[in-house]
């Protein structure tokens, strides 16, 4: 680089310098930075903050009690295995037995009456 | 005192020891925010931002750099992001208004470091001023500007060569 460009570049801020001395003799920074520094710190959570969380929780937690012990839902509290093991009892079945039933007792009666039908022929065929 | 011992002093919470440490800088740090900032109150804003921001981490800093070295990153820092509030600002605001308003603290116009803001991005920018008014070393300049030694040489080299190509520089150099 040009010396002479260099020699004015630190010659302009020595300026610069200057200028800067006396903006901060009006500027009062100490005051300024005073009452910044001197600020305590601010607690991240205050009190009453604690104590809200802490009450919210507690509701919560008794809501959740009341609400399980009104619905007796106990799902939740059951093992995986017990409830693996547990025989399957839908609530349809009932409905589908009586409706077994009811389609095949006709078919059933006439099948007693045909056996019954056969068992009086052969004792007439063997009484000849 | 030392200037370790009033930063272990000042580590511990000593406020007075800290504005000692606020004297020994306050200029050099200032004099680096005046010619970078737009204007006076930015600059104020800055210093101001600096120094409370060291005191909240001077337990962060490391002794293996100068003082004022770890103030210039800190500063810089701070001033990256007021600069991008200002491009935001700057939109709302008319060229007139901005011409209205005095500040009587602005850098004189052909001051070279004035001058040359217009050719040079504020890297460069920043360069120069370590290098030649700061006379940091090269470490030095490349912690301040978290990068490597290698980019510190090569982005001065680059910004010596730009002023050096600069016409309107060359013409007032010889008007001096």
């Amino acid at each position: 680089m040009n010396p002479e460009l260099e020699k004015q570049l630190k010659q302009d801020a020595q300026a610069i310098q200057a200028q800067a001395q006396q903006r901060l003799a009006t500027l009062d920074l100490d005051v300024r930075l005073a009452a910044s520094l001197t600020q305590s710190p601010r607690p991240n959570r205050s009190p009453q903050r604690v104590w809200l969380g802490l009450a919210a929780g507690f509701t919560l937690a008794v809501l959740v009690t009341v609400f399980a012990w009104q619905n007796q839902a106990s799902v939740a509290l059951v093992a995986p295995e017990l409830v693996a093991n547990k025989p399957i009892n839908p609530p349809w079945q009932p409905n589908a037995q009586q409706l077994e039933q009811r389609i095949y007792q006709p078919l059933h009666q006439e099948q007693q009456a045909i056996i019954e039908d056969l068992k009086a022929l052969k004792t007439h065929l063997l009484s000849i | 005192m030392t200037e370790q011992q009033l930063i272990s002093q000042a580590q511990q919470g000593a406020t007075h020891c800290f504005s000692q440490l606020v004297a020994s800088y306050q200029a050099r740090l200032y004099s680096y925010l005046l010619a970078r900032c737009h204007n006076s109150h930015d600059a104020d804003d800055v210093l101001q931002e600096t120094f409370i921001s060291a005191f909240k981490y001077l337990k962060t800093y490391d002794a293996q750099w100068q003082f004022s070295t770890w103030l210039f990153t800190i500063a810089r820092r701070i001033l990256s992001k007021l600069k991008t509030v200002y491009h935001v600002a700057m939109d709302a605001i008319s060229g007139e208004q901005l011409a209205t308003q005095e500040d009587p603290f602005a850098i004189d116009r052909n001051n070279i470091w004035q001058l040359i803001k217009q050719d040079v991005s504020p890297k460069h920018y920043d360069v120069l001023w370590f290098f030649y008014v700061e006379q940091a070393s090269i470490q030095e300049i490349a912690h301040i500007m978290n990068q490597s030694t290698s980019w510190v040489k090569t982005n001065l080299h680059r910004s010596k060569m730009k002023l050096s190509n600069n016409r309107s520089l060359s013409l007032m150099l010889e008007a001096h």
